[in-house]
């Protein structure tokens, strides 16, 4: 679950922005429920294994595509990268330790406010402003934490 | 360790996530940042070999493993989509917020195949919950 924001020219049909907005919903939600059927069969451990041989095509065409040049840009955006990628790391293994002892329907929604952190962090560190919206997303992150705990 | 600390820990983990990535943006490609990210993801999950119980992997069954290698994939297509829907010329601040909604469908798909069920107070904690996450997501194009 990574973030960008390059935008080009709009496309029609299944490549149509929309749609891939759509597929990336509802894929995601996918790997929830899929989640939550692993973590009642097997170990948080195991799952998080799997899940991360699961990746790996992802990252073997993601090497093919960029090249070596794009793939190495600097130590330090080697660095974030990997720092990325190991926070991921033990913020999936929690998830599905989580999944193992409580009911997807609980755990999802809960993870969901997760950007409260990085908003939070990101006006204490990068002192980016909060928006009135973000603000008003914030009170019902903590109200429907609170709702569900 | 009790699931609400569990819980705790994914958010923070994510959140900082959330934050790297805006850290980074400048200086990695978003196909770069996938690659390096599974690189960390293995970095983090290959360790935990060792508290395998002796029995894994040869003890786990086909289905789960595919399961499980779905779930990789799934996650995996799911960030190539959000990737193709920005360069496609999606506006960020409409799709990451839209994005943020996908506990809607685990939500659904649990109440469907799993027979969860969440009580009225339970059902507006989690429509607040990611409600809010998805408004937090918002950031106006600049």
């Amino acid at each position: 679950m990574t973030r960008t924001n390059p935008p080009s020219a709009a496309r029609a049909g299944p490549d149509h922005w929309l749609a891939l907005c759509l597929a990336c919903t509802v894929l995601w939600g996918v790997w929830g429920f899929l989640s939550k059927l692993l973590a009642d069969r097997v170990g948080a451990i195991e799952t998080q294994l799997l899940f991360t041989l699961g990746m790996l095509p992802a990252g073997l065409i993601a090497a093919w595509r960029v090249g070596a040049a794009a793939l190495i840009p600097s130590p330090r955006g080697i660095v974030y990268g990997l720092l990325n990628g190991l926070l991921t790391s033990l913020g999936t293994l929690c998830f599905f330790a989580a999944l193992g002892r409580v009911s997807a329907s609980i755990v999802s929604p809960l993870i969901a406010a997760y950007p409260l952190v990085t908003v939070s962090l990101a006006a204490l560190i990068l002192r980016e402003r909060i928006r009135p919206l973000q603000i008003a997303g914030a009170v019902c992150a903590v109200i429907g934490l609170a709702l569900l705990s | 360790m009790n699931w609400l600390a569990l819980v705790a820990i994914s958010i923070a983990a994510w959140g900082a996530v959330g934050l790297l990535q805006k850290i980074s943006s400048n200086l990695l490609d978003p196909t770069a940042l996938v690659f390096w990210v599974i690189v960390g993801l293995l970095v983090g999950s290959v360790p935990l070999m060792a508290w395998l119980p002796a029995s894994t992997p040869l003890g786990l069954s086909g289905g789960v493993i595919a399961m499980g290698l779905l779930s990789g994939l799934t996650n995996a297509l799911g960030s190539w989509c959000l990737f193709r829907a920005l360069k496609n010329g999606a506006a960020a601040s409409i799709v990451i917020p839209f994005t943020a909604l996908y506990p809607l469908i685990t939500v659904l798909l649990a109440f469907a195949f799993l027979g969860e069920t969440l009580s009225l107070r339970q059902s507006l904690g989690a429509v607040l919950a990611i409600g809010g996450g998805a408004l937090l997501s918002y950031e106006p194009s600049t």
